[in-house]
């Protein structure tokens, strides 16, 4: 019961980093980059751990940090108003920059 | 955006869908392929389609927009998961995974967006949560 109160915590705290984030940046198309790549390098570092924790601060608060609707959002966006090569730059920079930051916190971490 | 009530709703709907996400995942039976992320992923992208097509009002967008398909679909799960198959030289499950999260993601996003977007005078808001 203490991980469901503690997961909901998380979730909704990590969920509203991300709307302070997104809807503050200019544009917001960053802002959805800057918490996704930060989140992936985030959940990588926890790659070593197990248990509650990492359902609560994995799971819970950096799953909700990162979103991926909003990225296929975002990238929908980018290529109706830049075209389809500046929508293909969008995805491919950010997937370049996400995986990046995955392998240096498992790196880190392990 | 920094009034602190409308940082409650995307909360709010962020602690609902990703606590989907959570028991999804639980009740899911553990494969190679991560199929239950990619599953709520592209579930989140056509919910979020449908919102931005039908177009819906701020608090609602940031409701279950912002927050609930945010807090649904998870980015980090993703890259993280991607890079354990690749260390686990699962290449060809991640490189499948990553493709049909991506092309699956965006697609799910149009087609919902498309079919929800109503013609006419009062036409849709295109800004997307």
């Amino acid at each position: 019961m203490t991980t469901v109160v503690l997961f909901a915590l998380a979730a909704g705290t990590g969920a509203a980093v991300r709307g302070a984030v997104v809807h503050i940046w200019p544009g917001g198309h960053r802002g959805t980059l800057v918490v996704n790549v930060a989140g992936s390098l985030a959940l990588g570092l926890l790659a070593g751990w197990s248990g509650p924790t990492v359902t609560i601060l994995g799971s819970g608060a950096l799953g909700a940090l990162t979103t991926f609707s909003t990225f296929a959002a975002d990238a929908a966006d980018a290529a109706e108003e830049g075209g389809l090569v500046r929508g293909a730059v969008y995805v491919g920079a950010i997937l370049t920059l996400g995986m990046a930051a995955a392998f240096t916190g498992i790196a880190i971490s392990t | 955006m920094q009034r602190p009530h409308l940082l409650a709703l995307v909360a709010l709907g962020g602690a609902i869908g990703a606590g989907i996400r959570w028991a999804v995942i639980e009740v899911a039976p553990s494969t190679p392929f991560p199929w239950p992320v990619l599953l709520v992923n592209l579930v989140g992208c056509a919910l979020l389609g449908a919102l931005v097509g039908h177009g819906v009002s701020y608090r609602a967008r940031l409701l279950f927009g912002t927050g609930l398909c945010g807090g649904l679909t998870t980015f980090s799960t993703f890259t993280v998961e991607v890079a354990r198959l690749l260390s686990d030289n699962r290449a060809g499950i991640a490189a499948s995974y990553l493709v049909a999260s991506v092309v699956g993601g965006l697609v799910c996003f149009d087609r919902a967006r498309g079919l929800t977007t109503r013609t006419g005078p009062d036409g849709p808001d295109r800004v997307a949560t």
